[in-house]
């Protein structure tokens, strides 16, 4: 049997915060993830900062980045009490995404991604092909040098 | 070189990271500890103690005890060494043995050709991305729809892009293009449109793809081109993935719609005049 690279379309933020937390469930040893704080928030109504707790009681790694203001300072907190090693950026236009192991990953073009809802629409693509997450990682390995440390973000707020 | 770092890097020759190095060696100085005085002395987080702890208990160079708290003593250095080459043997074993594995598989089994499978590949300078591009825009056929960094203005201007895509308009071929008009790239939209290329303005950078036919596509996140020559280098996706390309057609609709018509942008900035000197818009041209 061959297996092939697949890649599948992800039409609302629901299934992509699904695909997120499965994603993160089969990991074993690293997870990054670069996410809007709305998106953030709604992680929490699918227990998927739990899974990244549990990877991390394994051993495992998870690194973030995020917007860091004063409304996501606490979603912020329980994450890093959580293990996460999360980090600031001001401005970020580009993608969000959440990549596993190197291999898995779910990335979407987000446009003004302020309000958001678990119902609204989205276009999201999922792949475990391992050339897109290298991509992926490094854009997100750029973001990660260029983010200021979620303890020394909150200590400024 | 003092003896502890000699011997800090001898260990990372054998195979050990030098967080594992480190860790190691303090446990053999100082005996068993748990893994919060260990964070404190190594100035790191516990969490990452524990992942450097599981990691060296995998391979055989510290012992946990079965007690509550756990306490992690280092195991002799000749029984922790003989441990990490027997694991590394086993592992090469265990590849060999893969590696027989994948020869008879591929004996047996029939590839498919190459031009049935989809690819994603890395792109990592400006010419390595025209020499990519321009033998695509010389074989479309249908559409060539992109959503670019105002910068691209500039670069396709300077290496050809642009006649390649009037050719493709002549041979009855459709341009989309969504791009973030400023002032000094007023002209070349204004030359676009003349050249039947329907733009839009589309007032936000950091997120840059293109797709020919919908099926090849080129796309960067946060492309940070400083100069403007073929050996800068840049970080592209090139890939001929079809799901991949209805998920960025998808997008490029969305954005398309939030857009605004480049003739409608282009006649704002000649009336606004020139940025200043000093404003955000001056800095940024």
């Amino acid at each position: 049997m061959i297996i092939m690279a697949k890649g599948i379309i992800i039409e609302s933020v629901k299934d992509a915060l699904a695909a997120g937390s499965n994603i993160i469930e089969s990991a074993e040893k690293e997870v990054v993830w670069l996410l809007e704080p709305a998106m953030l928030a709604l992680s929490f109504q699918f227990g998927i900062p739990n899974k990244s707790k549990m990877l991390i009681e394994k051993g495992g790694r998870v690194r973030g980045i995020t917007k860091i203001s004063g409304t996501s300072l606490d979603v912020t907190r329980r994450l890093m009490d959580n293990g996460e090693e999360v980090r600031h950026i001001d401005q970020y236009q580009g993608a969000f995404m959440l990549v596993g192991d190197k291999k898995e990953s779910i990335s979407s073009i987000n446009v003004n991604m302020v309000d958001v809802s678990l119902d609204d629409p989205l276009v999201a693509f999922w792949t475990d092909d391992q050339a897109y997450a290298d991509f992926l990682i490094a854009t997100f390995e750029t973001a990660w040098n260029e983010a200021v440390d979620a303890e020394k973000r909150a200590r400024e707020l | 070189m003092d003896n502890e770092a000699v011997f800090l890097s001898r260990l990372t020759g054998f195979g050990l990271s030098e967080k594992e190095a480190q860790l190691y060696l303090h446990l053999l100085k100082y005996g068993p500890k748990t893994p919060s005085p260990l964070a404190k002395s190594l100035h790191t987080y516990r969490e990452d103690v524990h992942r450097t702890l599981t990691s060296l208990i995998e391979k055989g160079m510290v012992r946990p005890s079965l007690d509550s708290p756990t306490v992690y003593a280092a195991v002799d250095l000749d029984t922790a060494l003989g441990s990490a080459l027997q694991k590394q043997e086993s592992e090469l074993r265990e590849m060999e043995t893969r590696k027989r594995e994948l020869q008879e598989l591929s004996k047996q089994q029939r590839f498919r050709p190459s031009d049935e499978v989809s690819t994603f590949k890395i792109i990592k300078s400006i010419k390595e991305l025209i020499a990519v591009m321009l033998p695509v825009i010389n074989s479309l056929h249908e559409d060539w729809t992109m959503l670019l960094p105002a910068v691209a203005a500039v670069i396709g201007a300077q290496f050809g892009v642009d006649e390649a895509a009037y050719e493709f308009v002549k041979r009855g071929g459709r341009v989309r293009m969504m791009i973030n008009i400023s002032y000094p790239i007023a002209k070349i939209t204004q030359g676009y449109l003349d050249n039947g290329i329907e733009v839009r303005h589309f007032g936000q950078e950091g997120i840059n793809f293109t797709i020919f036919d919908k099926r090849i596509c080129i796309s960067a996140i946060s492309a940070d081109v400083t100069r403007i020559s073929p050996n800068e280098s840049i970080a592209a996706l090139w890939t001929d993935d079809p799901t991949y390309a209805r998920y960025l057609l998808s997008t490029f609709e969305t954005l398309w719609k939030q857009s605004i018509p480049a003739a409608e942008r282009i006649e704002e900035l000649i009336k606004a005049g020139p940025p200043q000197a000093g404003t955000a818009e001056h800095q940024r041209s």
